[in-house]
């Protein structure tokens, strides 16, 4: 149990538990207020576009109503001041002399007095061509120049015109209408012009200014000069002067809009402005409402309905954070509960006093509640166990540290060596690699680990090949099954090193010859950990041994024939059949026979050692009484021991077993032995021939034992290979080839039998021959037909050959040049 | 008169065959190689058959195979006579269907006369 942890997590719980609490009231209550925030706003946006909607739609309405009242007055001055130009009283007036004029002066003040029943206008006057007034309905004017004016020079070029100026005589304000006057030939000959009173215009303005509770009112002409104006200061003077970023807009607006237009006061976006033009006309009314009463109503209106939200806005976070602190209170109680668990005092929760899914949790918590007491019975136990432990583990570790210390230590001194014998390692690899001999080396199973660069040579198969399969499974498989149960036998069970000649195939199936040795390799416990096996490939020398052995065969071979043709003409002469011979010639014929008969014989031999040699040895077993083998070659030879006097002792078990052997090569190995011991045992010396059945009734055993010259200790080891011949008896001896023994160790290992010796140096030598008996029922009926053909044939010679008392002299000098 | 085919290479032989054969009261027909034998076969019906193995042009070997697969000479005997000894020439020489087989040097000729004389 880890309390300060445990401690931590209440304390995170707990704060987190209260700022849940006041974040959920405080999210509500800006979600509340946020929503009433934006409702408000959205209200107020509305209505005042609302209101101030309405309010330029009324105050547009005004002023179109009221403007026509100014344009219709400025259009009835317009018509009036046109029609008195072409009346014709006027034009008369003016193309008649003064005399005419001061006569009709009356007439046409009163024509022009009718127009102005209303005193709408100041002034009707006409002036010449030059601005001289001439007739005037106000006198004062009357003589006087307005050639400087505006509206007279518009006229005098033709045109009607207007100007809103002030008088020169009167100082008073009023629009001036003109019009010029042609005579019938359509030449100028007067201008009349009209002076309105502007008492019409500031009537409707200032009507339009109270109606529409306008800050200001303006009229202005097209050269934006101001013309009527509640501050006489402003008067005729330029707009744009006054206030360039307001009128700048009032401009823009005044060219692109003819009719009527409102914009909103770019120095005060509470104020409005409406541009209206007066039809007919080059003057532009100029409103400026002010609409902050219309704001302050809106406010007004929408604080109170304001207040109402606000009002129900606190209300609902009131509910909401009641609702929340209720909703929250069984955390409390949870709290609590988890407290007293992480203080170990493991609590059941009184699962009634929750609703829904709290109750849910109070029946898990209490769940919990017990598997925790159990958990931390059992976790407790299991720790001071653990903590015993680890502090043995902590007494261990301690000490493999100090242990580790001084193997590294070592190590340091080690790795030198290591580094040096790692050197000679790959020293020791290469020549592995390369040498010419091929060299696998395999585990316990046989299976390939390394292969060197002579395998791929000598077998053509790849090294990767090669590896992880089976020694032998590409290359081998030409080998009897005995020849590997032999090779197992002596690397597995006797642990010793297996050597033998071997037919292996390679790659492109091509057979060859190998002189292989394969070496287990053994641990200290004696026991195999992998095993070496060397090949040398030796098909070469095989091939070259096998061609000698061919040529020797058949030079022997053909030999044959000639002997074989003088021994049947021998034959023939003594046989009488060239007529009878005399004696002396007769005699002289048997020892040319004896002589070729005798040649044969070593043609014969010749070509057995040749045959034995190649590993064509053809051992044709029969059924023999060996016993009866021994006694005709101990005859054949008897005279031998006789010339030395040598003391011959034969024991011949008695029922020796019939037994399968070559009789032949038997009679050979007999003959080679018995000879030899006659040979190398100096005169009267003794000998002991024995034949007898092994212990177990399964072996023959044939033993020669003399008291003689003995095999000297440095030539036993070499004493049954081919030519090789005692170092002692070579001296004693000239004749001999050499090749005694080593046709006896071929014939009885050919015959599946072995051959030892014992022997000490001056004291004689003993040699023993081991045979197997094997029971005639052993050989198949078929094979008995074929040897029977032969034997019947070799029986006849042996019968003759027995019939021949010389015969054994002629083998013995046999075995002597053998 | 019986009829014997001998057929061997070496000329001193033939002659020893001839004189001895012809002595003995035989109708001797020489050839001197393989091919003559089995033209000399196909020629006439002879009583005994002496074939030499080691012989030019074709084998003895090869003229056993020759009468073997022609199913000639059914009821003749035939003597192998030659100087190879080894078992497996032997062997093969009967499984071709020689009667007998002799080791020329190391067979009396009085041994082959008498052989002749058993299988006629």
């Amino acid at each position: 149990m880890p309390p300060i942890n445990s401690n931590e997590e209440i304390i995170n719980i707990k704060n987190k538990n209260i700022s849940l609490k006041t974040r959920l009231i405080i999210y509500l209550t800006l979600a509340i207020t946020v929503c009433a925030g934006i409702s408000i706003y959205f209200n107020f946006k509305i209505l005042y576009q609302y209101i101030s909607n309405n309010e330029i739609q009324s105050l547009q309405n005004l002023i179109r109503v009221d403007r026509g009242k100014i344009e219709e007055a400025m259009s009835e001055a317009s018509i009036v001041t046109s029609s008195l130009a072409k009346d014709t009283n006027v034009i008369n007036f003016l193309t008649n002399d003064s005399e005419y004029k001061e006569k009709n002066t009356p007439e046409i003040i009163s024509l022009f007095n009718s127009y102005n029943k209303m005193n709408e206008y100041l002034a009707i006057y006409i002036m010449d061509t030059e601005g001289n007034t001439i007739i005037s309905t106000d006198e004062t004017f009357t003589g006087i120049n307005f050639a400087f004016r505006n509206y007279f020079k518009s006229a005098k070029e033709g045109n009607t015109g207007l100007q809103a100026d002030i008088g020169i005589v009167s100082k008073e304000f009023g629009y001036y209408f003109s019009a010029p006057i042609k005579n019938t030939d359509n030449t100028l000959i007067g201008i009349l012009a009209l002076k309105m009173n502007p008492q019409i215009v500031k009537d409707v303005l200032e009507k339009i200014k109270a109606d529409s509770e306008a800050s200001q009112i303006t009229l202005i002409d097209n050269n934006n000069t101001i013309i009527y104006t509640d501050n006489k200061e402003k008067l005729f003077k330029n707009i744009g002067e006054l206030n360039e970023n307001k009128y700048n807009k009032i401009l823009e607006t005044k060219n692109f809009y003819q009719q009527l237009t409102t914009i909103k006061d770019p120095d005060n976006n509470k104020n409005l402005i409406s541009i209206s033009k007066i039809k007919e006309t080059p003057y532009f009314i100029i409103l400026e409402s002010d609409m902050r009463e219309v704001f302050y109503t809106i406010t007004k209106n929408i604080l109170n309905t304001s207040v109402i939200t606000i009002l129900a806005s606190m209300l609902a976070i009131l509910i909401s954070s009641i609702t929340v602190y209720n909703l929250l209170k069984p955390l409390k109680e949870i709290e609590k509960f988890a407290q007293e668990i992480s203080s170990g005092n493991f609590l059941r929760l009184n699962t009634n006093r929750f609703k829904g899914e709290f109750k849910d949790i109070s029946y898990a918590l209490n769940e919990m509640s017990r598997k925790l007491k159990n958990m931390y019975k059992t976790m407790q136990e299991s720790i001071e166990q653990k903590t015993q432990k680890i502090a043995i583990q902590l007494e261990e570790k301690q000490k493999s540290e100090v242990a580790l210390m001084n193997i590294l230590e070592d190590l340091d001194t080690q790795n030198k060596l290591i580094e040096t014998r790692s050197n000679e390692l790959q020293k020791f690899k290469m020549a592995v690699e390369n040498t010419y001999d091929h060299i696998v080396i395999t585990d316990t199973e046989g299976t390939v680990l390394y292969a060197n660069g002579s395998v791929e040579r000598i077998t053509g198969f790849k090294k990767d090949e090669v590896i992880g399969t089976k020694a032998g499974v590409l290359w081998g498989k030409l080998m009897d099954k005995e020849f590997y149960e032999k090779m197992w036998k002596t690397i597995k069970n006797e642990k010793k090193t297996f050597t033998g000649s071997v037919k292996n195939h390679r790659k492109n199936g091509e057979v060859y010859e190998a002189h292989a040795s394969i070496s287990p390799v053994l641990n200290e416990k004696k026991e195999v950990i992998f095993y070496v096996g060397i090949e040398r490939d030796i098909t070469e020398e095989k091939n070259i041994d096998r061609m000698k052995t061919e040529f020797i065969s058949l030079a022997s071979h053909q030999l044959r024939t000639p002997l074989s043709a003088i021994r049947w003409y021998l034959e023939m002469l003594l046989n009488g059949d060239m007529g009878k011979l005399k004696e002396e010639q007769k005699t002289l014929v048997e020892n040319v026979d004896k002589s070729n008969k005798r040649m044969i014989e070593l043609v014969d031999a010749l070509l057995d050692i040749t045959r034995l040699e190649s590993g064509k040895i053809t051992v044709e077993p029969k059924p023999c009484n060996i016993a009866d083998l021994l006694n005709e070659v101990l005859t054949d030879i008897g005279n031998r021991f006789k010339e030395k006097i040598q003391d011959i002792r034969v024991n011949i078990e008695p029922n020796i077993p019939i037994t399968m052997i070559d009789p032949k090569l038997i009679r050979q190995v007999f003959l080679n032995l018995l000879t030899n011991a006659n040979k190398y045992t100096q005169e009267k010396g003794q000998i002991e021939v024995t034949l007898k059945t092994g212990s177990n009734n399964k072996n023959l055993i044939f033993e020669v034992k003399d008291n003689g010259y003995g095999i000297l200790e440095k030539d036993r080891a070499q004493i049954f290979a081919k030519f090789y011949r005692g170092q002692n008896i070579v001296k004693l001896e000239t004749e001999g080839t050499g090749l005694g023994l080593y046709l006896v160790k071929i014939i009885v290992e050919a015959s599946k039998g072995t051959v030892d010796f014992v022997s000490k140096e001056n004291k004689g030598t003993t040699f023993t021959i081991t045979l197997p008996i094997i029971e005639i029922v052993d050989i198949k009926p078929k094979d008995i037909k074929k040897i029977s053909k032969v034997v019947k044939t070799k029986d006849k010679k042996t019968t003759i050959k027995q019939t021949k008392p010389k015969k054994p002299k002629t083998e013995e000098k046999i075995q002597s040049l053998i | 008169m019986r009829k014997i085919l001998v057929a061997e290479d070496d000329k001193f032989l033939l002659n020893i065959y001839k004189t001895k054969l012809t002595k003995e009261g035989f109708e001797v027909v020489t050839a001197e190689d393989g091919e003559e034998v089995i033209e000399k076969l196909n020629d006439t019906k002879y009583d005994l058959l002496i074939l030499d193995l080691m012989m030019p042009k074709k084998d003895g070997f090869q003229v056993l195979e020759y009468i073997k697969s022609k199913k000639i000479l059914k009821d003749t005997p035939i003597i192998i006579a030659s100087n190879l000894g080894q078992k497996e020439d032997i062997d093969r020489a009967l499984a071709l269907g020689a009667q007998d087989y002799i080791i020329k040097s190391q067979t009396p000729l009085s041994e082959l006369m008498t052989k002749i004389n058993t299988y006629l």
